[in-house]
C-alpha cells in the first residue's frame, strides 16, 4: 500500500514507517515563532532549564505581528526575543523583514521537510511540499529544545481540481469556495493534498494562498506535490539545492477524495463573521466599504500586488475608502518597488505600509471602527479580527479588493478586466 | 493524578467560538494578570457571567483560529479544569491539553445540555450525564499520551520529569 505525502514525510522523520492514525515522534527541520507567541516560548524554554536550542540555524524568531510595536509592553517582548536570539544563535527576522510564513517559504522551507511554527498559518509551507503545521508556544518550545515533536499522523483528503481558472478568478476564490463547501471545521485534524491540472498549473504564489488557508477548514496541513513549479520557485530564490521531487504514491490510501472544477468558478467572498460564509461576489449586497486591505500571509506576494496594480493603474481609490497595501516580506516590497507595482498602488491612493502582518491581526495599524466594513485579502473574518468586534470583514482576492477600492462598494473584479 | 470526574452546572456556548472572541490579541502578554483578564473579552464577556464551578459546554469547532497560547492560559489562570464540546479546533485542543485542562469531546452534547443544569463528566465510564434529566452521552476516550500529560498537570510538568529521568523517547 502506497503512502500519502504526510505519511511519506512523517515516516522519514520518525525513522520508521508510520500510517494515518498512528502517533509519531518526528524530528523537525525548521521551527519558528512570532512576536505574539515567541515570548512565551522563550519563557517555557527557561522554565525547562534549556540554555540552548537544538538547531539554532533552523530556529527562527519573527517579529511580524505587532511590528513596529505600538506599545511599551510589546516593545519589551521584542527586546526579550532579540536577546534570546543573541544568546542562543537562533535566527532573528526583525521588524520590517516580513511575515513569518512568507519569509519562511522564500528563504528556508524545502520539499520533504517537517516544519512547526507557533502560528496557526504555519500550514502555508505545505505549498512547498513540506509537512508544516501550527502549534502553541509550549509545544514549539519543546520542539526547539529537543529537535523533535509528537504528532498524530493525519488521515488525508485528496482534493482533485480540474479545469482552468477563468479570467478574474484566482487561487483565493477556489480556496474560499472549498472552505464554503467543507465548512470551517469539516476537515479538522486532516491533511489535505491539492492535486489535478488546476492545482498543478498554479504558480507558487497561488499554492501558498491555498495552503495558508487549509487551517480555515480545520485541517492540520495542506500539501502540494513537489514538481517543476516548486523547482522553478526555489531556483528563482537562489536555493536550487533544496529541491527534490516528491509526490504521493498513486495507490496511497485517502480517507476521502473530493473533485472540483474551477472552469465555472466565480470570484467569491467570505461574508462576516465566518470564513465558510462564502458567496459569489455578484450575489452579495454591494455594501459601501471603509477600508480595503491587500497583503498578509494569504495574499501579500508580488503576484497578488501585480493583480491589484493592473486593476488600479491610472485609477483612484474611491473617496472615503482607505486602501492599505502591506507587502508580505521585504523581498516583496523591493521587487514591487523595482517593477513599479508599488508605485502604481501608491499613485492610485494606496497607503503603503512596512512589510509584516499589518492590519490583519488588529494589534496595531489599520484597526477598524465600530460598524465599519472592510474587504481584506487575509484568511480570517472572525468577529473581533482586525481589532474590533463591531466591524464587518469580507474576505476576497486581491482583484476583488482592488475593484472594491475603486468603486467604494463590494465589486466583482471582472468589471475591470 | 488523573481526574476521574468533574461536576458542575452547564454553561452553554455556541458553534465556532474563535480565539479572537475567547482571548483577543490585545491581551498578548507574558503577565499572568493581563492574560487572565482577557478571557472572553473579544465580544460579549461570557466569563463574567460564569459561576465558579460552571462547566463550559461548547458546540462545534470550539477555539478555532489563532495558535496563541495566551488563550489557553487564560482558561488555566481562571481555574477552568474541564470543557465539554461537540468538537475542538486542533491547535486549541493541543494548547489546552498542554495546560493540563481536560477537553472532552462529546458529540450531541450541545443539543442535550441545558443552561445552568448540573452535569457530570465521568472519565471512567466515558460519558457525560445529567442525573437531573436522566440522560447520558458517550464521550471520546483520551489518547494515552494525553492522559500522561494530564496526569502530570500539563506538558511542562510532564517534560520536566522526562528530562530529569534522562533523554526522552527519541
Amino acid at each position: 500500500m502506497g503512502k500519502t505525502l504526510s505519511e511519506k514525510i512523517l515516516s522519514a522523520h520518525a525513522g520508521h514507517d508510520v500510517r494515518a492514525g498512528e502517533f509519531a515522534v518526528a524530528c523537525v527541520d525548521l521551527v519558528y515563532v512570532q512576536d505574539g507567541t515567541g515570548p512565551l516560548t522563550v519563557r517555557q524554554l527557561e522554565k525547562l532549564g534549556f540554555k540552548t536550542v537544538s538547531s539554532p540555524q533552523r530556529s527562527i524568531v519573527f517579529i511580524d505581528h505587532a511590528s513596529p510595536s505600538p506599545r511599551q509592553e510589546l516593545s519589551n517582548d521584542h527586546r526579550l526575543l532579540r536577546e534570546f536570539c543573541r544568546r542562543t544563535g537562533a535566527i532573528l527576522s526583525d521588524t520590517g523583514n516580513g511575515i513569518s510564513h512568507n519569509v519562511a517559504s522564500e528563504d528556508y522551507i524545502n520539499p520533504g521537510e517537517v516544519v512547526v511554527g507557533a502560528d496557526s498559518h504555519t500550514c502555508t509551507g505545505g505549498a512547498l511540499c513540506a509537512f508544516a503545521t501550527g502549534m502553541g508556544s509550549t509545544d514549539i518550545a519543546v520542539a526547539m529544545a529537543l529537535g523533535h515533536t509528537w504528532l498524530r499522523v493525519p488521515e488525508t483528503w485528496k482534493i482533485a481540481v480540474a479545469g482552468t481558472f477563468p479570467k478574474g478568478v484566482y487561487a483565493k476564490d477556489f480556496m474560499l469556495h472549498f472552505i464554503g463547501t467543507v465548512s470551517a471545521d469539516g476537515a479538522t485534524y486532516k491533511a489535505l493534498e491539492f492535486t489535478g491540472p488546476a492545482m498543478e498549473s498554479l504558480p507558487m504564489s497561488g499554492r501558498l494562498t491555498i495552503s495558508n488557508m487549509a487551517v480555515e477548514s480545520g485541517a492540520k496541513a495542506g500539501l502540494f506535490n513537489s514538481d517543476s513549479v516548486t523547482k522553478a520557485f526555489l531556483e528563482s530564490l537562489g536555493r536550487p539545492a533544496g529541491y527534490r521531487p516528491l509526490q504521493a504514491d498513486p495507490d496511497a490510501a485517502y480517507e476521502k477524495i473530493m473533485n472540483f472544477d474551477v472552469s465555472t468558478l466565480e470570484p467569491m467572498v467570505a461574508c462576516p463573521h465566518f470564513v465558510d460564509n462564502v458567496h459569489p461576489v455578484g450575489t452579495v449586497e454591494p455594501l459601501a466599504v471603509n477600508q480595503v486591505f491587500i497583503g498578509t500571509s494569504t495574499n501579500g506576494r508580488l503576484d497578488d500586488f501585480r493583480v491589484a496594480a493592473a486593476i488600479l493603474k491610472g485609477k483612484k481609490v474611491a473617496p472615503g475608502v482607505r486602501l492599505l497595501v502591506t507587502p508580505g516580506s521585504r523581498r516583496t516590497l523591493l521587487d514591487g518597488l523595482a517593477d513599479g507595482t508599488i508605485q502604481t498602488l501608491a499613485e492610485a491612493g494606496g497607503i503603503i505600509t512596512g512589510p509584516g502582518c499589518g492590519a490583519c491581526v488588529g494589534v496595531h495599524e489599520g484597526v477598524l471602527g465600530d460598524g465599519e466594513v472592510c474587504v481584506a485579502t487575509q484568511n480570517r473574518n472572525f468577529k473581533g479580527r482586525m481589532g474590533n468586534p463591531n466591524a464587518f470583514i469580507y474576505l476576497a482576492s486581491p482583484a476583488t479588493a482592488a475593484a472594491t477600492a475603486i468603486t467604494g462598494r463590494i465589486t466583482d473584479p471582472r468589471e475591470f478586466l | 493524578m488523573l481526574e476521574k470526574s468533574f461536576t458542575g452546572n452547564a454553561f452553554l456556548l455556541g458553534d465556532h467560538v474563535n480565539t479572537d472572541i475567547l482571548h483577543p490579541p490585545d491581551y498578548f502578554s507574558l503577565k499572568k494578570d493581563r492574560i487572565a483578564s482577557g478571557l472572553s473579552k473579544g465580544a460579549e464577556d461570557f466569563f463574567s457571567r460564569m459561576a465558579k464551578d460552571d462547566i463550559i459546554v461548547a458546540g462545534r469547532n470550539f477555539g478555532c483560529g489563532s495558535s496563541r497560547e495566551s488563550s489557553a492560559r487564560s482558561f488555566a489562570y481562571n481555574g477552568i479544569r474541564a470543557i465539554v464540546a461537540e468538537s475542538f479546533a486542533r491547535i486549541f485542543f493541543r494548547n489546552l491539553t498542554n495546560q493540563g485542562i481536560y477537553l472532552i469531546t462529546c458529540p450531541g452534547i450541545a443539543k442535550k445540555a441545558v443552561q445552568g443544569e448540573p452535569l457530570v463528566i465521568d472519565l471512567e465510564k466515558l460519558e457525560v450525564r445529567s442525573t437531573h434529566q436522566g440522560w447520558a452521552l458517550p464521550c471520546s476516550p483520551l489518547p494515552e499520551y494525553i492522559k500522561c500529560v494530564l496526569k502530570k498537570g500539563g506538558l511542562l510538568k510532564f517534560l520536566e520529569e522526562e528530562i530529569k529521568n534522562g533523554p526522552s523517547s527519541k
